[in-house]
């Protein structure tokens, strides 16, 4: 963290020389902040990702407290792995109340427009000085974002773990009695995850040598051609590998449906319930 | 909205500073097409002006009205007066300095103030108090 901190700064090439630059705008920061903080709040407050139900308690935070802080940290300069990590920190706050980190930026960015605008208006700065403390100021506000980004890439990253996760899940496998397996299929059926439980059943057929595996669509929302489809291939995969395959949990309206997709009966073995399919599976496997 | 055209608003203390901000903000969003950053001019000038009023007379008032110029545009007038010490050179007093050497406030002092206003005026005179004219017009 120490060294991403530093290689941040030589990255954008802020030295002590942005820190001096920045000192006169810091104090005129330092005075005026907490106004001007308050003028912006009502701004804030009317658009459209405000509006989108940032949690009372949450306002004055959002709105004051991380604001102020971030633009104090700017202004001074003050990089050290201690500030980093504190803004890293609020960015993580952000996303996780669901405010947008880029919608964020951009008012962070936009007060402090606002704030070098009434600096250089009033005559804070020598003329010769208004493009050298804009530069620093850029500088700076680039070293933010790529902590705001940082936070982003840890959240898609954990997104992708969690989608990753959740593919687990939805395609478990139950392995109930010798030679016995249950794969309950619940949610939609995108083509995706079809192929997807079809994969992780015959690998489960082979693991456990498996005699029969039992297929429950009792979960599964839509039936269509496609999902037909599958359990066709599956069901004959099953075949080849030398094993049975069993649906269970078919509906009276998924039966209709299938009926009129025009699936031929013979080519499934079905079970209205689960528990009808494992006693089929358990004279089967015994019976073997 | 029915909106009034007039404030007059007491400078006494440090509070009313704060005071006639939050009030002014409201005036303005209800009368006037500001876009934010002229808002937060107007409030700048008026947070320095006011304190000027309570640092060097002790009390004061400030006067915001509506201004209509006859091609409709809207502007707002903030006067302040008060009966202080007034000022003996106000060509001195309104020489830009640089702003850490001001104390007040933000230190934007009289010649910021200025800077901010499209019409600006001082009326003073040592010993005969102050009253100060700051005037912005709407862009659109």
């Amino acid at each position: 963290m120490e060294e991403t901190g530093q290689r941040r700064l030589k990255f954008v090439d802020f030295t002590k020389k942005d820190v001096k630059r920045l000192k006169k705008f810091t104090e005129f920061v330092e005075d005026s902040i907490d106004m001007y903080l308050q003028d912006m709040n009502d701004y804030f407050k009317r658009l459209p990702e405000f509006l989108k139900e940032i949690p009372k308690e949450h306002h004055n935070r959002v709105l004051n407290e991380i604001p102020k802080d971030i633009i104090l940290t700017i202004s001074k300069g003050n990089f050290d792995s201690e500030s980093l990590a504190q803004i890293r920190k609020y960015a993580g706050f952000i996303t996780e109340i669901g405010v947008s980190l880029d919608w964020y930026y951009g008012i962070i960015s936009y007060t402090f427009k606002m704030l070098v605008d009434i600096y250089v208006t009033i005559g804070g700065a020598e003329l010769h000085e208004i493009p050298e403390l804009t530069h620093s100021i850029n500088k700076a506000l680039i070293i933010v974002l790529s902590l705001f980004t940082d936070n982003f890439m840890e959240k898609v990253e954990a997104q992708k773990a969690l989608e990753s996760l959740l593919k687990e899940l939805s395609t478990p496998i139950l392995h109930t009695w010798d030679g016995v397996i249950v794969m309950p299929l619940i949610g939609t059926l995108t083509s995706d995850r079809a192929q997807e439980a079809m994969e992780v059943l015959l690998n489960s057929i082979t693991q456990y040598r498996a005699k029969v595996a039992i297929i429950d669509i009792t979960g599964v929302s839509v039936i269509d051609s496609m999902v037909a489809e599958h359990l066709i291939k599956t069901v004959k995969a099953v075949k080849i590998l030398g094993s049975e395959a069993i649906i269970t949990g078919i509906s009276a309206e998924v039966a209709s449906i299938l009926v009129r997709i025009g699936i031929e009966v013979e080519e499934f073995i079905t079970r209205s319930s689960l528990r009808e399919g494992l006693q089929y599976a358990i004279k089967i496997v015994e019976g073997k | 909205m029915d909106a009034a055209e007039r404030l007059e608003i007491k400078i006494a203390n440090e509070a009313d500073i704060l005071k006639s901000r939050n009030k002014i903000r409201v005036f303005i969003m209800n009368n006037l097409h500001f876009s934010l950053l002229e808002r937060m001019h107007a409030l700048t000038a008026l947070s320095e002006l006011t304190r000027n009023i309570f640092k060097y007379a002790g009390e004061g008032k400030v006067v915001a009205d509506i201004l209509q110029k006859p091609n409709g545009k809207k502007g707002i007038q903030l006067v302040f007066s008060d009966s202080g010490p007034g000022i003996p050179d106000i060509d001195e007093a309104l020489k830009p300095k640089p702003i850490s050497k001001y104390q007040t406030g933000m230190g934007i002092g009289l010649s910021g103030s200025k800077k901010l206003a499209d019409e600006f005026d001082i009326e003073s005179a040592e010993g005969k108090g102050t009253i100060i004219t700051w005037i912005r017009w709407e862009r659109h």
